[in-house]
């Protein structure tokens, strides 16, 4: 299973230091979701826009990814428009839509969508493996790092575990339908897929033991700071001050 | 069930952060070098398990399983949801890196307090399985809706409609994770009893 869709490529985002790519990242993603200007998120939006440019993450995909995030908008647009008081729009009846009830899930969305941009521009083109490096990096505590990997790694195997259960159903001609039957099917499906994880991570866990394995992995890689990290970490920091002060 | 980027003030987003941290501090101490990799692989079934889709009449909704998840980690329950958040929230822009906090604090604490009620009652067998692992998921997931409409009402007062739109679409996974935790937990009872009483 790929999940890590956008982490392969050869652009400047692509080959730049993960832990480069997460310093610049946190700054960015809190002053777009904390700011309420609309003229400091339109100019986050525009930054992300061309991050994700400068990435040449393709088009269609990215397009699924933002449609995942603004699913949740919609809550927000039924909403927020007839329950913030305010300078009157459009009547309709009893419902009444304030110009500030509009300003603001267009603010959210715009922030929703420059926070997606920036996750999949910036720590979505490195892989997972090398992200959680860079969090040992970052002070986070090892043992955590440790079961993240695991987590990881483990993930595809027991998606293709999934995936066979799967086949195995549909072979025995089960179709999902809203019912019982179904419910049950499901939930002994889910039952057995948490006891074969429970055995597999005993078996693993014996052979990690075999190999002397103390709760975390010597590193043999180490990253080093390349002439384009600086000036890149220079150019996004002078970026998010411009943004700061406008 | 997670909250999107740029909806949610500060302190609420940095209070999410403190109290999933304790969270997770106290799971880390807790958490023994043999249980590493069962809380790993838990955790990845836990995200696998989030790809079944039941059908309920024209739609279909996706298994949340916390109080599920917090019954088989017990104390880690805040690592093990914690990750697989932060791996959605990297890969999938589902939640986000700001509100992984809240996100975070949302889905572990009510899986944490089923921990707490349930698993006694799970060793002691005093109710049927069934019963215990019905309220268990259900107890669960009407805790995570409540509290992400609570979030979500920190953000202000217009957002109270919001807040109950999410929290009654969040009715009928109620009941839907109610029956699957049971069932899912008799099975395991039948099949693999030690992993309900370690």
């Amino acid at each position: 299973m790929q999940l890590e869709v956008f982490s392969q490529g050869r652009s400047l985002l692509h080959i730049l230091d993960p832990r480069v790519k997460l310093l610049v990242y946190l700054p960015f993603i809190l002053l777009t979701a904390l700011s309420n200007s609309l003229v400091q998120v339109p100019a986050s939006l525009a930054t992300a826009t061309t991050l994700a440019g400068i990435a040449r993450i393709p088009g269609p995909r990215l397009f699924q990814r933002l449609a995942v995030v603004n699913l949740f908008m919609v809550f927000l647009w039924i909403t927020l428009p007839f329950s913030i008081p305010g300078e009157p729009l459009w009547n309709a009846g009893p419902l009444m839509m304030s110009r500030e009830g509009v300003t603001l899930p267009f603010l959210i969305t715009l922030k929703a969508n420059a926070i997606a941009l920036y996750t999949i521009s910036l720590p979505g083109t490195s892989t997972v493996m090398s992200l959680s490096h860079a969090m040992l990096h970052l002070r986070l505590p090892g043992k955590l790092v440790t079961v993240f990997y695991f987590f990881y790694r483990y993930i595809s195997v027991i998606a293709d575990e999934y995936a066979r259960m799967l086949r195995m159903l549909q072979a025995r001609g089960f179709h999902a339908t809203t019912s019982i039957h179904t419910i049950k099917v499901y939930a002994f499906f889910t039952g057995m897929l948490f006891i074969k994880s429970h055995e597999r991570s005993e078996r693993v866990y014996n052979a990690l033991l075999m190999r002397n394995f103390h709760g975390e992995f010597p590193l043999l890689a180490h990253f080093r700071l390349s002439r384009q990290d600086l000036i890149f970490s220079c150019f996004m920091s002078c970026l998010f001050l411009t943004i700061i002060l406008l | 069930m997670h909250i999107s980027e740029g909806v949610l003030p500060l302190a609420t987003l940095a209070g999410g952060y403190a109290a999933s941290a304790a969270g997770i501090g106290m799971g880390l101490k807790k958490l023994k070098d043999e249980q590493l990799v069962k809380t790993a692989m838990l955790s990845s079934a836990f995200f696998v398990a989030s790809f079944i889709h039941i059908p309920v009449g024209p739609t279909n909704i996706h298994l949340v399983l916390n109080g599920f998840v917090g019954l088989l980690t017990g104390w880690s329950c805040f690592i093990a949801i914690g990750i697989a958040l932060l791996l959605q929230a990297l890969l999938f822009q589902f939640g986000g890196i700001t509100t992984l906090g809240i996100n975070t604090l949302t889905m572990a604490l009510p899986a944490f307090i089923s921990f707490l009620i349930f698993s006694p009652l799970l060793m002691r067998q005093s109710m049927p399985v069934v019963l215990t692992g019905f309220l268990c998921g259900f107890v669960s997931v009407f805790l995570s809706a409540l509290l992400l409409s609570l979030s979500l009402v920190t953000a202000g007062e217009s957002f109270m409609p919001a807040a109950k739109l999410v929290f009654a679409a969040n009715t009928p996974l109620m009941v839907i994770d109610g029956l699957i935790t049971a069932l899912a937990l008799q099975f395991i009872g039948k099949v693999k009893p030690e992993m309900l009483t370690s």
